[in-house]
């Protein structure tokens, strides 16, 4: 291990034990307190209220990525460690499940953080491993060029078979059949999945045709079982791009809304609580 | 023939475009599947590619240059015409918001849909009530909802006084359980645990606990309607008492003398009665408990149904033969009986003419004239001691005043309250009474019942040197007894007699208040607070405790004037005011008379008399065994017993209070009903 990794490594764990030393103090303090009848409520919340502005920074440390406070990963492992953290004072602070009134829709908003975050932070785990796997690579808001640029491709070599050989077969195929699905990334699910649906799909339909194919229609129908091939690629690295994209959507406006209604709940605790 | 680039083609510099997430919009072509323009949208979000390029104008060369980037076939064969357009035109597309814009608009309503939800909570949420509406809790519990009904304010003073107030309040501390208070009041400290008295508490408590619990600690509002504020869990219990139960044979051990926290206020031995004197009484004496118990009004305790109905029948007789005597005539000088003022004496008494009275006058005036002060004139209370109430009520310290001069004002003061009452009858007396009593007992009540006559006609004749002899009424009352005044209760709780045990008991503290005459008035204390010769017998069974109630330390016990009282009344005092227990039920279910035998099994070995021989209250003796945890695990063990219905509730509420009494400081007035 170089001495950056040792460095990391140290870091991880540092990260780990403050996770652990924090739960405990929390922990300790919500039990003393409720020991001696006062409201641990207003430890925990404040924590909260801390750990939650910390795990939001995050956003402001991507948009000023100029300034140099410390690595983006390391930031996102804090910011995974403490988001785990912050279930644990969450579960010391409400002690409930299913609040009432307006702190169900609070709750309701973590409980969309949290589990959004946790699905996201599993996808970024699991989906570069899946990528890398593929042996393509593809930049996700350049697939629509890509696939563009294939359709081109193919529809030239298209017209180059019906010029060459006359024959009507591969260009009807592709008119009636397959442009439909290189129009756009099909079968995304399947793909999502890695079953090998869309590829069984498309070499189903060339294989129907193929005994119909002589000479150069079967170079050119060759070419277009490379496109199927690189296709299936192209889907499946949209399915899973996508995933890592959208699951954002959710995490980031719910926090927003949470963030707000949690300096809400904060007033009303000061106003007629405490 | 047609090939697809392979990957290192296809990241060429001039191949590919640098994608940049980041922006607003993303091409509309691209957006629809097709191939994206390279110049691309607008800042605006207007479609920048109706043309291929933005032609460049060369100063140098004076003419327009194609500036198509190479990733799109670099400049095109045509150029840019003439007007420096593009030769390559398009219809324009729609473009689209990337992702990530997409997300900044949906963080965006997220946070004006919290706002807007806080705002309507604002305008339209004072009112409280709805379940969405965060500025309320949630409904109150009907018994507050009842008086303050939607009236937040009333708890929350930071509601409805305005923005500025409930802006302010933020930043102030508001004590609910102050505002708890202003209605509701508990015996003891009001803010402490359990309302302990500050000098009860445990030393190690912190301050907090001391002095600033929280009703909200315990009872949680805004629970609906149904919330019951007073239904506590085990667990809140347990917060701070640590001995957690999972049922109650986990129970801490009871004390050793459950459930005799101290000696009764009567002394009635069932070990003896049950033992030998019912038996021996025959047909008359109680079957069983129901005879001297009323189950039916069983509640913390079973009430007995009186002296009447039970003890009468045996011990009615032992009160009447007790007779008091209140004030009796000591011997007199001759030259005190010379000094009675006579003629007086004269206009006042009517019957004063017999010869024994002018044979003893004369006697006396002969002897005092020969100088013998003690000369014999046959005094009727010749060699009589004074009584100790009388000795304390004339305030000599002496049970002889014989011996005194006739000046002496002891003498002077008994001389002239004899004249007093042969002039005015009881009231010179009542009033000489109270005044001794320290105005405790008023005279009226000491004297109740004895008539001006009775007393001016026992006065008379005493002053004439003549005993009266009279029987006791029937029925009990005043009478004249040879030289004493006596009265005879009428039965149980006589009034007067009680009275004058009253005085008793209360005459040593005055006495030493005044300090005076403290030997005198232990001295009439104990002659009528005596179990033995005391009259009406009272004391035989009530009991003679400190006034304080409180036990009775070493250095206390040779004090003997320390206020004492007479336990007239039977005391139900539970075990501990945050223990109770309710007979009722437990009657209900055992059934009632053999049932009571189920707990309270009869101590052979109780010794009830013993505890009665002191002041101190506090001393535990019962005629039963205490009873052990053992005892009630039978039923609320959580299942232990087969034999008997399993009592399932078992929580620390069943048998403990947290609070000791608690009252509301005000008379509630109910809300009026609200109209649309």
């Amino acid at each position: 291990m170089t001495l950056q990794g040792s460095i990391r490594f140290a870091l991880r764990m540092a990260l780990g034990a403050g996770a652990v030393v924090i739960v405990a103090v929390v922990a300790m303090v919500d039990h003393g307190q409720r020991l001696e009848l006062l409201r641990p409520e207003l430890v925990t919340g404040w924590v909260l209220l801390a750990s939650v502005v910390f795990l939001a920074l995050l956003n402001v440390r991507k948009k000023l990525s100029m300034v140099p406070v410390g690595r983006a990963s390391d930031w996102v492992a804090a910011h995974v460690v403490l988001g785990v953290v912050t279930i644990v004072i969450y579960a010391f602070h409400a002690r409930t499940v299913w609040p009432s009134g307006y702190e169900l829709a609070l709750a309701l908003l973590f409980y969309a953080v949290i589990l959004s975050g946790l699905i996201g932070y599993l996808l970024q785990r699991i989906a570069p491993g899946s990528l890398a796997n593929l042996g393509y690579e593809v930049i996700w808001e350049r697939i629509p060029a890509e696939l563009a640029d294939m359709r081109e491709r193919i529809e030239v070599s298209i017209l180059e078979c019906a010029r060459e050989t006359g024959s009507e077969v591969l260009p009807r195929l592709y008119r009636e059949e397959l442009a439909w699905y290189f129009r756009k990334p099909r079968f995304v699910l399947a793909s999502l999945v890695g079953t090998g649906v869309a590829s069984s799909w498309v070499h189903h339909r060339l294989d129907s045709v193929s005994i119909y194919l002589r000479g150069k229609e079967i170079e050119h129908a060759e070419f277009l079982r490379e496109c199927a091939r690189r296709k299936v690629h192209i889907d499946r690295a949209y399915a899973i791009q996508g995933l890592l994209k959208c699951w954002l959507l959710v995490h980031v406006p719910a926090t927003y809304g949470f963030l707000v209604l949690v300096i809400w709940h904060l007033i009303l605790v000061h106003v007629y609580l405490v | 023939m047609t090939r697809l680039d392979s990957p290192s083609e296809r990241f060429r510099f001039d191949r590919s475009t640098y994608e940049r997430p980041n922006k607003t919009w993303r091409c509309g072509r691209a957006a629809a599947w097709g191939k994206p323009c390279p110049l691309g949208p607008k800042g605006d979000g207007s479609c920048g590619g109706t043309t291929a390029c933005n032609p460049h104008f060369d100063e140098e060369k004076s003419r327009w240059e194609c500036r198509r980037p190479t990733s799109a076939g670099g400049p095109c064969a045509e150029g840019p015409k003439p007007d420096g357009t593009c030769a390559h035109c398009q219809p324009p597309c729609v473009p689209r918001r990337t992702l990530r814009s997409i997300r900044g608009r949906l963080a965006l309503l997220a946070l004006l849909a919290v706002f807007a939800a806080i705002g309507a909570t604002l305008i339209y949420g004072k009112g409280g009530g709805d379940d969405l509406n965060s500025l309320s809790a949630g409904p109150l519990s009907a018994s507050h909802a009842r008086f303050v009904g939607e009236d937040c304010a009333s708890c929350h003073t930071g509601h409805q006084e305005g923005l500025g107030t409930w802006v302010a309040s933020i930043f102030h501390s508001n004590d609910m359980t102050d505002n708890c208070l202003t209605c509701h009041a508990f015996a003891g400290e009001q803010r402490t645990a359990h309302n302990f008295a500050l000098a009860a508490l445990p030393a190690n408590l912190p301050d907090h606990l001391s002095t600033q619990t929280e009703c909200s600690s315990c009872h949680v509002e805004h629970q609906g309607l149904d919330g019951e504020l007073t239904q506590l869990s085990d667990a809140q219990c347990s917060t701070c008492h640590v001995v957690e139960m999972e049922n109650f044979a986990d129970h801490v051990a009871f004390d050793p003398n459950f459930p005799s926290s101290r000696r009764t206020t009567v002394l009635f031995d069932h070990t003896s009665h049950l033992g030998k004197h019912f038996p021996q009484a025959g047909a008359g004496a109680p079957d069983d408990c129901l005879d001297c118990h009323i189950v039916d009004r069983a509640a913390d305790s079973v009430p007995t149904r009186g002296f009447d109905a039970t003890c009468a029948s045996c011990h009615g007789g032992d009160i009447d033969d007790r007779a008091m005597t209140v004030f009796s005539m000591p011997e007199l000088s001759a030259e005190q009986f010379t000094a009675l003022d006579q003629e007086y004496l004269g206009e006042l008494c009517t019957s004063r003419g017999s010869s024994q009275f002018y044979q003893s006058l004369i006697a006396a005036r002969a002897a005092v004239a020969d100088g013998e002060e003690f000369g014999d004139y046959e005094s009727i209370a010749f060699g009589e001691a004074i009584d100790p109430v009388t000795q304390w009520v004339i305030g000599s310290d002496s049970d002889e005043i014989y011996d005194l001069p006739a000046d002496d004002p002891v003498v002077d003061d008994l001389l002239w309250l004899y004249l007093d009452i042969a002039e005015s009858g009881v009231a010179p007396l009542a009033d000489l009474v109270e005044e001794r009593g320290g105005g405790v007992i008023s005279g009226s009540r000491l004297l109740a019942g004895l008539s001006d006559a009775t007393l001016q006609h026992a006065v008379c004749a005493w002053t004439s040197n003549v005993e009266v002899l009279e029987d006791a009424p029937l029925g009990g009352g005043w009478y004249i007894d040879g030289l004493a005044l006596r009265y005879l209760p009428s039965g149980h709780a006589d009034p007067v007699m009680r009275a004058w045990l009253d005085l008793g008991v209360a005459a040593p503290a005055v006495a030493v208040d005044e300090d005076a005459g403290i030997e005198e008035a232990i001295v009439m204390r104990d002659t009528l607070i005596s179990a033995r010769q005391g009259p009406g017998a009272c004391t035989e069974c009530h009991g003679v405790s400190l006034a304080s109630g409180m036990p009775l330390g070493e250095e206390e016990e040779a004090d003997a004037s320390m206020p004492v009282i007479v336990d007239w009344t039977r005391l139900d005092q539970p075990w501990s005011p945050y223990v109770s227990y309710s007979h009722g039920p437990h009657i209900s279910l055992l059934g009632q008379g053999t049932a009571c035998t189920f707990c309270h099994k009869i101590n052979e070995a109780a010794d009830l008399g013993a505890a009665f021989q002191t002041l101190d209250p506090m001393h535990p003796a019962s005629s039963f065994l205490p009873i052990g945890k053992a005892q009630c695990v039978e039923c609320h063990g959580g299942g232990h017993n087969d034999n008997v219905v399993v009592a399932e509730d078992q929580g620390c509420l069943l048998c403990h209070n947290y609070h000791l009494d608690s009252a509301f400081r005000h008379q509630m007035a109910e809300m009026p009903a609200k109209t649309e």
